[in-house]
């Protein structure tokens, strides 16, 4: 059954009280993120601006400033773009008000959740997914009412056929749910804290399939709807080619899910996940640009018009860098670029292309434009507008030169060699040191950004000021109900039979046999020639193409949506989930790595807690360099009972997977207390209150019998002695710093943190 | 016959006659989605933006 348009018509009030809302929430939480953002930049430069305190480090108060950019000031713009175009492009109010309530508001008392609980430390050291499992349940919850409204929504829908935008949007919601929930399957031991059910390699491909993700379906997805009904309302044209679109949608949701792998190259990961990662990202390319090309080309007729409406400014820079970060994404996934590139700091001009030019612009575009409309006005200042746009393009521009500037610098000094083989800066201040400058200018760049959201807030609060919002009534003709195919029809056709070959042939052909990479190769080609065959006779003026009809069907729609990216997760997550964990044997039967003790599970859990990863990664490269200054390329049975995995992603801070032995207790001791009193150069903050803290001994065996849950091979003797043996090992490390005159208690926080990095890369090597 | 044929050749232009594949694939994309012919159907849904509120 589906529907078509009557004679009959209906009056319809949008409920635009709930897009006021998130975009009030969108631009105040993005001002705090950035704020925090800059401190967190600043401190780069001046470590002392921490003041000592834990919960304003440097460590704890970088996942707030994620977490507040991609969450609350990009998810609420999101959120207020969704509800303002989805009700116009159906035709009818949101389905509930309360759920629109509880989404605004329970969002809103997430986003307050995560403010307070990072700082404290509070996180499970996974990037984007860094909330604790009591906050991760009122995402679901949350997520939940927002689906089932807007999927409501669909329902009562007054227009037969469903726009691109919605499309996306389709697309955010299931994904994002999908994402979310299988990468944040934890066992908690306590209120606040959890372990994540994947260990090492596994999480590493889950969280990055998840973080790679919530960047293509948080970060891209949602703000192509956006795109593709805010830039031709603003241009005053229409989208530019809609075939392109339908090509855009389908190429990059089936082919985004599978890039996470790009950033694990070079790691332990299996070499077919990485190869499978870089290749779909190269191939990401192409609908990527097809993307914003037709963004761009929707402007066709109008571009005179770019040059005195700010609206359109931020929209057109916006989807620039959208085709820029779409370019450079590809690019760092090269695998002899990513070996440059990655752990530096042009992963971070990366990444802030993105979120500053592509989210950012396209959030200060979208407000522009729908603020003085939401409050029947004019807007308050186009110079101003046209200020932020000029002052915050600078901004970026400033930010993204910087940490190209110091990425690639801190790429090569890392790799480079003396003529005799020996590194040529062996000391890593020396590396730090040749970045300072660029840090700087970071700051620089991102304070104009920052002066630049702030103008906007003026612009947009003089703008409303003393005006009450304005209430929007249209009649629509009334959809009604006629005999059409059915969903099953249309997902039982033949496009997606040819689609289903072609996955199919597709994943026969990369299985490495030469005679079936053939025949699925002739295979292929005779798919395409079909399907180009019934694709030029199914066109034209007057005929009703598949995809015409799977527009109407919304249920249709999903299901195919959630299969095509399903495909990706299937292929890369669950070969890794079904093999059996073979941890290497010694000589004498002995795991060759061997649990940690309870002492260094303690420690491992303070350096959890602290995020040490945000700086230090534990991931050892098949590179010469690597080895010359850290030692063998890490294995991946090195993390096997790593819950959660500490790979890292950026190297702030060397590595230290094989830190272990290397530096004596008292050296950790006092690089801990302040780590200039040891290397001058070092920009790392101090962690003084790791020396008065203690480790609560009272729980180390739950944590140890969690890990036994989650397959850590700990005895039950093991797990009932744990906090004695916590003391006994912190005896012996307190009693040798006490003997170079440096008092620490057994169970300090401190003795726990020395064990675990001293326990860093000694394992045994296997003997099968 | 097959097996013989494939395991006395090391088929080093597979790799090329895949990325040729790609190629194609991308450019029949393209060529389906610029044509010129025209369809009412996404004409009118390419305006559904700027339909009054």
């Amino acid at each position: 059954m589906t529907s078509t348009t009557s004679s009959v018509t209906v009056p319809v009030t949008y409920d635009d009280k709930s897009v006021r809302g998130f975009i009030f929430f969108s631009v105040f939480w993005g001002l705090i993120g950035m704020l925090v953002g800059l401190l967190a930049a600043l401190q780069l430069s001046f470590p002392g601006l921490n003041f000592d305190l834990p919960w304003l480090t440097f460590s704890r108060i970088r996942p707030l400033h994620t977490n507040a950019v991609v969450f609350a000031l990009v998810g609420n713009m999101m959120f207020a773009g969704i509800y303002y175009s989805t009700q116009r492009l159906l035709k009818t109010r949101m389905a509930s008000d309360l759920l629109s309530k509880v989404h605004l508001w329970g969002w809103q008392l997430i986003v307050v959740a995560a403010a307070v609980t990072l700082p404290l430390g509070i996180t499970q050291s996974k990037e984007y997914a860094e909330l604790e499992w009591p906050i991760d349940l009122m995402v679901v919850v949350v997520w939940v009412a927002f689906a089932v409204n807007f999927f409501w929504t669909l329902a009562i829908r007054n227009e037969r056929n469903i726009y691109v935008a919605i499309w996306f949007y389709i697309a955010t919601i299931l994904t994002v749910a999908m994402l979310y929930i299988v990468n944040n399957l934890a066992l908690p031991i306590a209120g606040t804290k959890s372990y994540g059910i994947f260990a090492g390699g596994q999480d590493a491909l889950t969280q990055w399939w998840y973080g790679h993700n919530a960047v293509a379906f948080f970060l891209t997805t949602p703000i192509l709807g956006i795109m593709y009904y805010f830039l031709p309302k603003a241009a005053e044209r229409p989208v530019y080619s809609y075939r392109l679109s339908i090509v855009h949608f389908w190429g990059l949701v089936f082919i985004y899910i599978w890039a996470g792998p790009h950033h694990l190259l070079y790691t332990a990961l299996p070499v077919w996940a990485q190869s499978l990662g870089m290749l779909f990202s190269l191939m990401l390319w192409a609908p990527s640009w097809g993307g914003m090309l037709n963004g761009l080309l929707t402007l066709r007729g109008a571009w005179h018009k770019v040059r005195t409406d700010p609206v359109l400014k931020f929209f057109v820079a916006g989807v620039t860098f959208y085709g820029m970060s779409t370019f450079e994404g590809p690019l760092l996934s090269i695998k002899s670029v990513n070996a440059l590139g990655h752990y530096t700091d042009w992963i971070i001009a990366h990444v802030h292309g993105g979120a500053l030019g592509w989210n950012g612009f396209m959030a200060a575009g979208m407000f522009y434009w729908l603020v003085p409309r939401l409050f029947g006005t004019q807007l308050h200042s186009r110079g101003l507008a046209d200020f932020h746009f000029w002052i915050g393009t600078f901004g970026i521009l400033l930010y993204m030169v910087a940490m190209w500037v110091g990425g690639v610098t801190h790429g090569l000094m890392w790799r480079a060699e003396n003529p005799d083989g020996g590194l040529t800066y062996p000391q890593w201040a020396e590396v730090i040191e040749a970045v300072l400058p660029m840090y700087m200018l970071r700051s620089i760049g991102g304070t104009l950004y920052l002066l630049g959201w702030g103008l906007m807030i003026y612009n947009l609060l003089a703008t409303v000021r003393g005006r009450q919002p304005v209430a929007v009534t249209v009649t629509v003709p009334k959809l009604e109900s006629t005999a059409l195919p059915s969903s099953a029809r249309l997902i039982f056709s033949t496009p997606i039979a040819i689609s289903v070959l072609g996955c199919v042939a597709g994943v026969l052909f990369g299985l490495g046999n030469l005679a079936l990479s053939t025949v699925m190769l002739v295979f292929l080609l005779m798919l395409v020639v079909w399907a180009g065959f019934l694709m030029y006779h199914s066109t034209g003026t007057g005929k009703h193409v598949w995809h015409q009809m799977i527009e109407g069907r919304p249920l249709a729609f999903s299901i195919l949506t959630m299969l095509a990216v399903m495909v990706g997760g299937i292929v890369q997550l669950v070969p890794g989930l079904v093999l059996e964990k073979k941890v290497p044997l010694t000589a004498s039967g002995e795991y060759a790595v061997a649990p940690y003790t309870p002492l260094e599970l303690e420690g491992r859990d303070v350096y959890v807690r602290e995020g040490c990863y945000v700086c230090h990664s534990q991931m050892i490269r098949p590179f010469r360099s690597e080895f010359l200054r850290y030692g063998e390329p890490s294995r991946l049975e090195e993390s096997m009972w790593d819950h959660p995995f500490q790979w890292g992603s950026k190297r702030t801070g060397p590595d230290l997977a094989r830190v272990g032995g290397k530096y004596g207790d008292d050296w950790h001791y006092r690089h801990m207390l302040n780590p200039r009193d040891l290397v001058g150069a070092s920009n790392m903050p101090a962690y003084p209150w790791l020396r008065d803290a203690k480790v609560d001994t009272a729980r180390t065996s739950t944590k140890l019998a969690a890990m036994r849950r989650l397959g850590v091979p700990y005895k039950a003797e093991e797990i009932q002695g744990a906090a004695g043996a916590l003391l006994e090992q912190g005896r012996r490390i307190a009693e040798g710093l006490a003997a170079k005159g440096l008092p620490l208690a057994a169970d300090s926080e401190l003795t726990a943190l020395i064990a675990f990095l001293q326990r860093l890369g000694k394992n045994a090597v296997g003997q099968n | 016959m097959w097996q013989k044929l494939f395991s006395g050749s090391e088929w080093l232009e597979l790799p090329l006659v895949t990325l040729v594949f790609f190629v194609a694939t991308f450019v029949g994309a393209c060529l389906w989605a610029f044509a010129r012919r025209r369809s009412g159907h996404y004409d009118r849904m390419a305006r559904m933006p700027l339909q009054e509120d």
